[in-house]
């Protein structure tokens, strides 16, 4: 067809565009357009994934960048890049505009648009006003480049428009060319489209009136109708201009900084030099032959591929961290070569991971390096800083994330914009369970009162479905850096983040991944903060100065599994949850490797695949090993003939259902993105019928994809798992030698990990540590060991009394010479009202005055103290905080109690029926009937256990795992749901050492303390 | 001294129609519930209670949101209702009534019968209420909105009684109930205890100051209220109501207190306007003018329920407002002899029937609506939008069709075509051609192809004449 649609925006102009940039190219093909281009508004977000569907579906037709550029709504124009110059430009001008405007605005000069040199434009004048001018000067500055655009869009006044602008075109001899200002691939997305505007201008779709599009006219549209609206020189003039524009994403090509590289060294030649340095190190001056051979394999590789630079810069990185002491561990495919080993980016030993199945990058399927490092999450921002300061603002940002619309932001807008009131979605909102797999939230929606049959009705459901997965706005990716030779902004347009000082390209990591440019994550990791601090505690402790290469240099302590086997797991890097400590006696890992598995198994992919109980019965020797064909032994044959990680099912795809490389790239690419944009469902016959042509049954073909689906919602591949497994062993190792270090340095890093300072307090004591109250003559600000006769007792630290800050801290550390004698004496030396408060409700004081109450009424004394004023008259006429009380104040103040714990300060008073506690529970017969107290601690439902709450209940001695059915939680609502104190009867269920109480009645208890402040850790 | 405090925890609960689904209002900032009725309390729910868990408790809540305005609106309603029966009132907005019941108790002989007489009125009003009484005007306002209900008058009790209300339930700020509560003091016999010199060398002025008044150290500050010289009734609907019949009961209830108000009064008003609230659109405001001085509710409601006849709702409607017009004495020099029994109503009645049956069609007013549909922007649309001049509409004929019509004649196209495409949102949708075209006689008609709307066949269709 003799037509290139030049104008077109995709959902990427957010809440203007109606349709995908994917579907946008499709339709295009399919109405046998020549070429069409993605004009965003100051943006090429959309682009790529234009130019990815044209790649993956080899679509015959031609994709032009280009964007749609408006100044100060004097001017609006299209430009469009035909050649690379073109684009550069085009980047910087965005990348001006963007970087001007805050956060998802921009703001263009008429300079940005004169300064362009190569760009091709299409000028769309508003006929409404004298464009005389602006004519002569576009004419002046872009004479052979420059085109006036004519839209049909069959609305009022067309006629007027078009003659005004062939008189504009003949005044100034610039020619004339059709275009469409398409927003949308069909037009059966104009309601879509409606809603959008509507929510643009903050309105309904009813109020918004005119402002809305008259018709759908602003789709893509078949020849015959474009023949009957335009003068055929006027499309072929679009043609023109397409043939015009050469430039093909695919000449984008990656330059690495070169700072990383001493003068007078290739990247290999040095990458080479680095690896051999390291390989001394680790390995001594005798590598291994094998470990050499490896070493030899993976350099050839990355020579072919051409990566040193991306190794080299990684290694950059690594090294200052190592400068700085900051505590560090790559993962991921690339991270687990022996490559990053040498370089000591990672510390997985290459000898523990032989059989790790996909070690490194794997040309055939084209895939780029993996490698994700890991900081210490309270020391990521130096790392980030270092990057900014080596690289400058111009040549490092942060990569985008694309913020999608989901269930709950799309069904308030599309609500809002049908008219039903805030309150009324919220309501929607709060009660529908998009988890629910047994009830459709359209069948969950219509118990909650509308209307089902209603036309609004009917179109909330419609539209909300369509809106799933548009983009709302970018954001910026947790730590996933673009670092390049030259200015980022000749590369891809650079915009403001929410965060000061930080940017952001237009690209998020598909797009990256699609045009095989590379990004650095840079990730933080609470629990490498927690092992720094305790390996320094250690050291100053113990006068052992621990590496965490040496501590997981065998990773084979008998110890230390059999702690595993108990489940004795609370803050243990990855196994502490509920569900790792259930599995956690039933797998019994006695090596590093089957800590991986470990990690990996309890998650949605195998889970849903139903992989989980066949292993753990052929690894328990009750089912024989056996696999689906020979072909499959070598990718299933460390798993038992079982597929559990992400990697290991892409192999099968390949292997069992004949997908190529590129078809596997896509695959793992769509589960990475499943819930965004339901990809995977494509893949679904390909698999199954691949795998029944190839011999296999359709039941393990099912099972297979059941799986995909899980990888979908939560990937884990086993190069992940392989690093976390070395830090769960590092953890546990700490926790089991070096116990009261090992709390201390967790306590130290929160916010991090499955539990709270509480729990893990509780879980110490358990453990024989003494922990010691906040004291103001006693704590430093962290948390810190403290000698008491022959052993450590960890001390509780300033960190934890709510409301105190680090400077009042300092003040108050800077005045203790030796010890405080009076609450007065804390009063004189200038720490703030609230932090003197915060301490006295910590019961900080309590070396210095008899109780909180006393504290408090001395430090709430506003006058000056005198030989006749006296801040302690009246004390005597306040009671003693009582036991309750303490134990609240503790609970609030502090989020922890050493005292008391409620369960055992109820039992005391005597208010709690008989029951049996953790500790006892422990001797309980399997199917015998109990009844259970406890403090709730945390609800968990995973979307993989269908109707199931797995609840913990915390008393004085441990805690109780207690598993509530949605029938039971259901029946009883208000106890389930509201409890802090619950009371559970049930039926004890025991598997070897771990016992669980299946719930029957729950009567809440929370009334016999009525105010206690703990959070329970609800639905994560 | 003796006060009387009324304390409404529930006042704009109370005047929606009473059901047996539980209900609450629900503050849109914070999403928390605010009132609940009886079965929502009985399915678990609290005051202060999160939506979430409200909604996980309790599945077949309904949920509207709490407007503190209409609250108050109706706290003034509630003060009007019960002037009559007592002079001296002091409001505490949004939920609380203070009467000086001292005073009043020697026109009523006692307060067992002055109480019996705002319990009627309350009663009547059908509001949930917690009355409490109290030597100081603080206290019975602390007793109330403890939930305390007490009727005492002897002193002794009373002064005894609000110590032991804790100090959570008073107005001292909350920075003070936290310091107060971190001394272990919960109730305010406890707090008394300590010496007031002690106190006031430790909490702020201003809870000093409440302290004093609590303990009589102190007068709080008196501001009587003045019923209004007209009549103003909100109310809020149960559910939506989508036709003005509908509504029919609704208003019965406030006509009948308007002829209450006016009687009390000895007065007559000329006319009354109903202002129904609909929702995302703007009040649609329906008058009624009696064509002379009138108060009987049975002859507004004739005159409604005429009106009503004609009245549409483009959308339903969530509440009303009745607003009389100033009232003024109903003397016989106003009226004649010929006013009276001139057939089955009189003249003025008359007047003001037809004027209520054809009143604003009649008139011919016609608001410009912001629609792409010419019949939508162009016809009367019921409360579509403000009616403003608006000069960017499209080119339209002078005279447009109500309806369009099928039109068969050849026909020539001069200019077109226009496509509309819209309304889906309703049940007007269009997808039309727009042409204009000239006929056989010359006239420049304005047609369009409909293409599969709700008009049958694709077909030509005359929509209106240029003039």
């Amino acid at each position: 067809m003799l037509y290139a649609e030049l104008f077109c925006q995709s959902n990427y102009s957010f809440l203007q565009g109606a349709s995908h940039p994917e579907e946008l190219v499709t339709r295009a093909c399919e109405l046998g357009y020549r070429a069409i281009a993605i004009t965003d508004e100051c943006s090429v977000a959309g682009v790529v994934k234009a130019y990815s569907i044209i790649k993956a579906d080899r679509l015959p037709i031609k994709l032009i960048v280009g964007s749609l550029l408006k100044v100060d709504n004097q001017l609006e124009l299209i430009a469009l890049c035909p050649n690379r110059q073109a684009y550069a430009e085009l980047c910087r001008i965005i990348s001006n505009a963007r970087r001007r405007a805050e956060k998802n605005h921009y703001q263009l000069s008429e300079w940005d648009i004169a300064s362009l040199k190569h760009c091709l434009l299409i000028w769309l004048p508003d006929t409404e006003r004298d464009n005389t001018s602006l004519g002569r000067w576009l004419k002046k500055y872009h004479s052979q480049r420059l085109w006036i655009g004519l839209q049909k869009h069959l609305t009022y006044g067309e006629a007027r428009r078009c003659q005004a602008l062939q008189t504009l075109s003949d005044l100034h001899q610039i020619p004339l060319v059709a275009c469409g200002g398409v927003l949308m691939h069909d037009p059966s997305r104009l309601p879509l489209q409606h809603v959008l505007s509507a929510r643009r201008l903050g309105l309904t779709v009813k109020c918004a009136g005119r402002a809305l599009l008259s018709n759908a006219e602003r789709s893509l549209r078949g020849f015959a109708t474009l023949q009957s609206l335009f003068a055929q020189d006027l499309l072929q003039a679009s043609c023109d201009i397409a043939e015009r524009c050469d430039f093909d994403l695919s000449e984008l090509k990656y330059e690495y900084p070169t700072e990383v590289i001493p003068a007078g060294l290739t990247a290999m030649t040095y990458l080479r030099q680095r690896v051999k340095e390291g390989s001394l190190k680790r390995f001594g001056s005798q590598v291994p032959a094998d470990i050499q051979n490896t070493i030899d394999k993976e350099l050839a590789v990355i020579e072919q591929m051409n990566y040193a630079h991306f190794f080299l810069t990684i290694d950059d990185i690594a090294r200052f961290a190592r400068e700085q002491n900051i505590l560090y561990q790559g993962r991921g495919s690339s991270a687990n070569s022996v490559v990053c080993y040498c370089l000591e980016i990672t510390a997985v030993d290459p000898r523990h991971i032989k059989v790790l199945f996909e070690r490194f990058i794997s040309p055939e399927r084209n895939e780029p390096p993996d490698i994700d490092v890991d900081f210490e999450h309270e020391r990521r921002e130096e790392i980030i800083q270092y990057i900014y300061q080596k690289y400058g603002r111009e040549r490092a940002a942060l990569a985008a994330t694309v913020i999608c619309y989901r269930f709950k932001s799309a069904l308030r807008d599309v609500g809002k914009a049908l008219g039903f009131n805030d309150t009324q979605l919220s309501f929607f909102i709060k009660h529908i369970d998009r988890r629910d797999k047994r009830v459709h939230w359209h069948a969950q929606l219509a118990e909650l009162g509308p209307d089902m049959g209603a036309k609004t009705t009917r179109q909330l459901l419609a539209l909300v479905e369509t809106l799933i997965g548009f983009p709302r706005h970018l954001s910026q990716h947790v730590g996933g850096f673009v670092i390049s030779r030259g200015p980022l902004y000749e590369l891809v347009p650079v915009e403001n983040a929410a965060m000061t000082e930080r940017t952001v390209i237009q690209w998020d990591k598909d797009d990256l991944e699609s045009l095989g440019l590379l990004k650095v994550d840079i990730l933080a990791l609470g629990m490498l903060s927690a092992i720094r601090k305790t390996l320094d505690s250690i050291r100053q402790h113990h006068q052992k100065d621990y590496q965490l290469h040496q501590i997981t240099a065998e990773m084979n302590d008998p110890a230390v599994f059999a702690v595993l086997h108990r489940a004795d797991t609370v803050g243990m890097f990855q196994i502490e949850s509920r569900a790792q400590m259930s599995m956690l006696p039933r797998l019994k890992p006695i090596n590093y490797y089957d800590l991986v598995v470990q990690i990996a198994i309890v998650r949605p992919g195998p889970i849903q695949g139903g992989m989980v109980t066949p292993y753990l019965r052929r690894r328990a020797g009750e089912e024989r090993v056996e696999y689906p064909s020979k072909d499959l032994e070598n990718v299933l044959e460390r798993t038992l003939g079982v597929p559990i990680f992400q990697e290991q099912v892409i192999k099968i795809a390949m292997v069992a259902a004949g997908f190529s490389g590129g078809e596997a790239d896509q695959l793992r690419r769509a589960m990475g993105s499943w819930g965004k944009s339901g990809k995977l469902l494509q893949f679904k016959d390909k698999l199954i019928f691949g795998m029944l042509e190839r011999g296999y049954t359709r039941e393990f073909a099912e099972q297979l994809f059941e799986q995909i689906l899980g990888f979908g919602e939560y990937g884990f591949p086993e190069s992940h798992s392989a690093s976390f497994a070395l830090l769960a062993y590092a953890s546990a190792w700490l926790k089991h030698y070096y116990p009261a270090a090992f709390y201390a340095g967790l306590l130290n890093s929160l916010p991090m990990g499955f539990y709270s300072a509480s729990q893990l307090v509780q879980d110490a004591k358990r453990h024989g540590i003494l922990v010691l109250p906040v004291c103001v003559n006693r704590s430093l600000y962290q948390h810190s060991l403290e000698p008491l006769e022959n052993t450590l007792a960890l001390r509780l630290g300033f960190r934890q009394v709510k409301g105190l800050s680090q400077d009042d801290v300092d003040i108050l550390l800077r005045h203790r010479k030796s010890a405080f004698g009076s609450v007065e004496s804390i009063r004189q030396i200038g720490m703030s009202n609230a932090a003197l408060t915060a301490l006295a409700s910590a019961n900080a004081f309590a070396s210095l005055s008899s109780n909180r109450h006393q504290a408090r009424w001395q430090l709430m004394y506003t006058r000056n103290k005198t030989l006749l004023n006296d801040s302690t008259q009246g004390a005597d006429k306040l009671h003693q905080p009582s036991k309750v009380h303490s134990l609240l104040e503790d609970y609030h103040n502090l989020g922890l109690s050493l005292e008391y714990h409620p369960v055992s300060l109820l039992l005391h008073e005597q208010k709690l029926p008989r029951f049996v506690c953790a500790e006892q529970l422990k001797q309980s017969r399997h199917g015998s009937l109990v009844t259970i107290i406890g403090l709730v601690t945390g609800r968990q439902r995973p979307g993989t256990a269908s109707g199931v709450t797995f609840m913990t209940l915390e008393d004085h001695t441990g805690n109780v795992n207690v598993i509530v059915w949605s029938a039971t939680a259901s029946a009883q609502k208000r106890a389930f749901l509201g409890a802090k104190i619950l009371q559970v009867k049930g039926t004890v269920e025991r598997s070897g050492e771990i016992v669980h109480v299946i719930a029957g009645k729950l009567t809440d208890l929370s009334h016999l303390l009525e105010t206690l402040t703990t959070h329970s850790r609800d639905f994560h | 001294m003796l006060w009387l405090y009324l304390h409404f925890p529930a006042l704009q609960l109370n005047s929606l129609a009473p059901t047996e689904q539980p209900r609450a209002l629900v503050c849109e900032r914070s999403h928390t519930l605010v009132q609940l009725n009886g079965p929502a309390r009985a399915a678990g729910l609290t005051p202060a209670m999160g939506l979430a868990m409200a909604s996980s408790l309790c599945r077949q809540l309904e949920v509207i949101p709490y407007n503190a305005e209409l609250n108050t609106r109706r706290l003034h309603e509630m003060a009007r209702q019960l002037y009559a029966a007592s002079a001296e009132i002091m409001l505490f907005e949004p939920d609380g009534l203070l009467f000086k019941a001292e005073s009043m108790l020697r026109y009523y002989g006692g307060f067992t019968r002055y109480w019996s007489t705002l319990e009627r009125l309350l009663n009547a009003e059908q509001v949930e209420v917690i009355p409490a009484t109290g030597l100081r005007p603080a206290n019975a306002r602390l007793m109330a909105r403890a939930g305390q209900a007490c009727l005492d008058t002897a002193p002794e009790p009373l002064e005894q009684q609000w110590q032991w209300i804790a100090l959570q339930h008073s107005e001292l700020p909350a920075k003070t109930l936290s310091q107060l509560h971190q001394l272990g003091l919960f109730r305010f016999a406890e707090l008394l205890q300590l010496p007031m010199s002690e106190l006031a060398n430790r909490l702020d002025r201003d809870s000093i100051s409440y302290l004093r008044t609590l303990t009589g150290q102190k007068a709080s500050p008196v501001h009587y209220f003045a019923p209004p010289a007209y009549f103003e009734h909100y109310r809020e609907l149960p559910w939506e109501l989508s036709t003005s019949l509908l509504l029919r009961e609704y208003v019965q209830r406030s006509l009948t207190s308007l002829e209450q108000f006016l009687k009390a009064r000895a007065q007559v008003t000329d006319a009354f306007s109903l202002t129904l609230h609909q929702h995302q659109l703007a009040p649609k405001v329906v008058r009624i003018e009696a064509g002379r001085g009138e108060c009987r509710a049975r002859v507004w409601q004739r005159l409604l329920d005429v009106k009503f006849e004609s009245v549409h709702l483009d959308t339903p409607a969530s509440g009303f407002t009745l607003r009389a017009d100033p009232g003024y004495c109903d003397s016989p020099e106003h009226r004649d002899l010929f006013d009276q029994a001139s057939g089955p109503c009189n003249r003025a009645e008359l007047i003001a029937l037809l004027r209520a049956k054809l009143g604003a069609e009649a008139l011919g007013y016609v608001p410009l609506a912001d629609d792409h549909r010419p019949e939508c922007v162009a016809f009367p649309q019921p409360g579509t939008g403000t009616v403003t001049a608006d000069t960017a509409l499209a080119l339209r004929p002078s005279l447009l069709l109500k309806t369009p019509r099928l039109y068969r004649d050849p026909l020539s196209i001069v200019t077109g075509p226009e496509r509309i495409t819209t309304g889906w949102w309703d049940q007007n949708s269009v997808i039309r051609d727009y042409y204009i075209a000239r006929n056989r006689q010359g006239a420049w008609l304005w047609v369009f192809l409909a293409q599969g709307d709700k008009l049958s066949s694709p077909a030509w269709y005359l929509h209106g004449y240029f003039s």
